[in-house]
């Protein structure tokens, strides 16, 4: 590895250390500042040992020798702890807007301090498991595993040094800005803002509620249509399937889930806005009134503060990038092979491409003069799936990717990866092939039978 | 006495509502993240699970009663405007109400069905026999290059008999025969093969294949021959409109373009419009008959779903509509009148 490639790294993980000690600065300062006002350090307690609960289970994953299945829980693990926060912090916005955690209660029954530690458990362990996965790889591309958990340490230790100045300094002033509410959402934001690990984290949250909206009102309408005996899209007009299929698309699922994320924060500005203003009898003159419903009102604008700054992040997220990353399948460019006495043979690895990455990948060749392609990509259960880059249904347009699904490209249906390999429907057409540790081997008699097949079948030939 | 109608209120409060939904996200969010095909998962366990049937009846009956709260409220406060905030929950109602009878108790089946054969599905006792079957294809067919879709727009038929009525069944809406929806799912050409040997015939009969609109090429084996057929309809002839070619179809006595592969080789390529000699065997084509894909499903849900998406898509706009108005009307009430300017 040369010195650049070297400082790279080093760089990294110096980027990975501050963010990390951020996101627990972070927290520690908010909580502070919450609790500072009565027997600060017991509470703090439970955050921190909460914290260290999950910097052991860092320890512990750097040290062991693990393989794909880790990454595939760290990543769904780190995606429901999310769903969790945001989750809470809907509750909470839409029914108990006026609630306050009894953060300035003299005494905190044992329960509580198991909740508050718990829950910090809960909140850093996913990013535990994620930064340990990451950090190794990064140690293992460097050849030197000091050098990369020193950078580490480099970029961690200062940010965390530096919060903790600034919460003695000024945590007490942040503690009227915070409900239960707030809180949560602005766990929800730590997340989303230094969240996750580089290589397999999602970077935003509007693209993830996206792509589950669109699952989920694919599966609906399927479903309803099967009650209703709505024939298949081949049976349909093109017209009358176009508009079916705005449904099954990005601008409705979109809507959909901004909806999702915003309706909850919006509804409690709402609310909080809306709310009338109780005046104790004390006040009972009009400037007594009016100093009430000044404080009132002064109370809630910084109530609503995090809120806002939710509905930004969330709406600049979705205006910037989110939509499009939801939007666009992933379609890698066909790599093209070449036929070998009747065979084709794909290496599972070569410097440039590992199939056995979880990403489908095409390959292209000619047959009779005429382009072919083809789909490999490896399933969950570890196993590989060899197709035709079509189904029998839909012109052959071929598929793209979208997290644990393949898409038809014709017809936008979803097709979780487990499914490839079995034939019919819009199922991508399976090839019988053989595999070995290094390679996969297709006859290319059977690679050109079947794709024959299918061009020719389709009116408007091929593709 | 008031504290049983203090438990019945909470019980039928918008709150179980609230946290009925939540817990049902919670549950859907968390299949969805952790297996795969949560709604499919959540589906094949409906019909059966109660832990699933009593939360989601429960809903529906809470929303109902809240509906009827809200429709009372909304009328009272004008006439006019509650149209527009009422047809979307009506819809929303009314397909929650028929997608949970439709999830819990419809049953379907399907069967290739030609003219004469007998339907009766399992959950009734009246047979219907097709005494008609109408494919609505013309003589020939010129391939215009409109792709999809062409299927449908050729209206394909079938006639129920029984019980002295016939009923006329086609794709979509389906037909309610009894008490079972019947519709076509598919429908198609099944030509006619012959395989002899010296004269002898060996095997003969229509196979079921999916050729329509012409162009489309299907796969079938014929045991125990080791032979896969491909075939496709060739175009009678060609013509010439508007200075493009076009391809014209005879529908009724198609002739195919024929593969026949002998396990990765293939053995012969050509046409069917003469007989075709492979391993001293003679394979013919002739004329071919029809099948149609019939399926039935007896569903009490059907109508409710149906009203409920056609009530909610209606209803959808005019919510929105209302609501814009509302918050029109709410701007400038939000003053305190007991806060008198002086102190």
């Amino acid at each position: 590895m040369g010195n650049k490639e070297s400082i790279v790294l080093i760089q990294d993980s110096v980027v990975y250390g501050v963010r990390e000690g951020l996101k627990v600065g972070l927290l520690y300062f908010v909580w502070s500042g919450l609790v500072m006002q009565q027997i600060r350090g017991e509470k703090i307690r439970s955050l921190l040992v909460g914290i260290a609960f999950a910097f052991f289970v860092f320890l512990s994953v750097s040290l062991m020798d693990t393989g794909m299945v880790e990454k595939e829980f760290s990543y769904r693990l780190a995606g429901y702890v999310f769903f969790l926060l945001f989750f809470s912090a809907s509750v909470v916005l839409l029914r108990f807007q006026d609630v306050n955690i009894a953060w300035n209660q003299g005494y905190w029954p044992v329960w509580a301090h198991l909740i508050v530690l718990f829950a910090s458990f809960v909140f850093f362990a996913p990013d535990a498991i994620a930064s340990a996965i990451y950090l190794r790889e990064l140690a293992e591309l460097e050849q030197s595993a000091l050098g990369v958990y020193l950078s580490l340490g480099i970029g961690f230790i200062p940010v965390l040094m530096a919060v903790y100045l600034l919460t003695n300094r000024s945590a007490g002033r942040i503690s009227g800005f915070f409900g239960l509410a707030q809180f949560l959402i602005f766990l929800v934001l730590l997340k989303l803002l230094l969240g996750g690990a580089a290589g397999f984290a999602e970077s935003s949250l509007v693209p993830t509620v996206q792509r589950g909206v669109m699952k989920f009102v694919h599966d609906l309408i399927h479903q309803s249509f099967l009650y209703l005996l709505v024939p298949d899209h081949p049976m349909l007009k093109t017209s009358t399937w176009n508009f079916i299929g705005f449904f099954f698309g990005p601008d409705f699922s979109i809507a959909l889930a901004l909806c999702i994320l915003l309706v909850p924060p919006v509804y409690y500005l709402y609310a909080i806005i809306t709310a009338p203003v109780t005046y104790p009898d004390s006040a009972d003159t009009g400037a007594d009134r009016r100093l009430v419903r000044a404080e009132v009102r002064h109370q809630r604008i910084r109530r609503m503060v995090p809120i806002a700054v939710f509905i930004l992040i969330v709406t600049m997220s979705w205006y910037t990038s989110g939509s499009e990353k939801a939007m666009s399948l992933y379609v890698p460019e066909p790599k093209p092979l070449i036929e070998d006495k009747g065979m084709v043979i794909i290496p599972l690895s070569t410097p440039g491409a590992d199939l056995t990455d979880g990403k489908i990948h095409k390959f292209s060749l000619l047959v009779d003069g005429k382009g072919v392609r083809l789909l490999l990509v490896r399933k969950p259960d570890s196993s590989l799936a060899v197709t035709l880059d079509a189904c029998e249904i839909c012109p052959a347009d071929g598929y793209g990717q979208r997290g644990e699904h393949v898409v038809c490209i014709y017809c936008r249906t979803p097709i979780p990866l487990e499914t490839l390999g079995k034939p019919g429907g819009c199922n991508p057409i399976p090839l019988v092939v053989s595999i070995t540790d290094r390679d996969v081997r297709i006859q290319m008699a059977e690679i050109s039978n079947k794709w024959k097949l299918l061009v020719n079948s389709r009116p408007g030939g091929e593709k | 006495m008031l504290k049983l109608r203090g438990i019945a209120w909470r019980i039928f409060s918008p709150s179980t509502m609230f946290w009925l939904l939540a817990a049902w996200v919670f549950m859907y969010a968390t299949l969805s993240i952790w297996t795969v095909e949560a709604f499919g998962k959540f589906m094949e366990r409906l019909p059966d699970d109660l832990l699933l049937q009593v939360p989601f009846a429960i809903f529906i009956i809470v929303s109902s009663v809240n509906y009827v709260s809200y429709v009372i409220s909304r009328v009272r406060a004008s006439w006019l405007s509650a149209p527009f905030w009422l047809l979307a929950p009506t819809g929303a109602l009314l397909f929650l109400a028929g997608f949970f009878m439709s999830a819990v108790s419809s049953e379907s089946g399907r069967i290739f069905v030609g003219t004469g054969s007998v339907v009766q599905p399992p959950w009734q006792d009246r047979q219907y026999v097709v005494s008609k079957i109408d494919t609505g294809l013309k003589d020939e067919f010129i391939d215009m290059g409109q792709g999809g879709g062409l299927i449908f727009k050729l209206s394909p038929r079938l006639f129920l008999q029984g019980g002295g009525q016939s009923h006329e069944v086609g794709i979509f809406p389906p037909t309610k025969v009894s008490s079972t929806y019947y519709h076509i799912m598919d429908f198609g050409l099944a030509p006619g093969v012959r395989i002899s040997r010296d004269g002898e015939v060996l095997k003969e009969g229509f196979v079921i294949q999916r050729l329509l609109p012409p162009g489309l090429r299907s796969s079938f084996d014929l045991s125990p021959f080791p032979y896969r057929f491909s075939i496709k309809i060739l175009p009678e002839r060609e013509m010439i409109k508007g200075g493009e070619k076009l391809h014209v179809y005879n529908i009724k006595k198609p002739a195919y373009s024929v593969v026949i592969e002998k396990g990765l080789d293939v053995v012969f390529e050509g046409d069917s419009t003469s007989p075709i000699e492979v391993d001293g065997l003679s394979i013919e084509f002739y004329e071919p008959d029809y099948w149609f894909w019939l399926e039935g499903s007896r569903n009490p849900g059907y109508m409710l779903l149906a009203y409920g998406i056609i009530l909610f898509a209606a209803g959808v706009p005019l919510l929105l509509i209302a609501m814009v108005f509302n918050a029109h009307g709410v701007q400038g009430r939000d003053k305190d009148p007991d806060l008198p300017l002086d102190g």
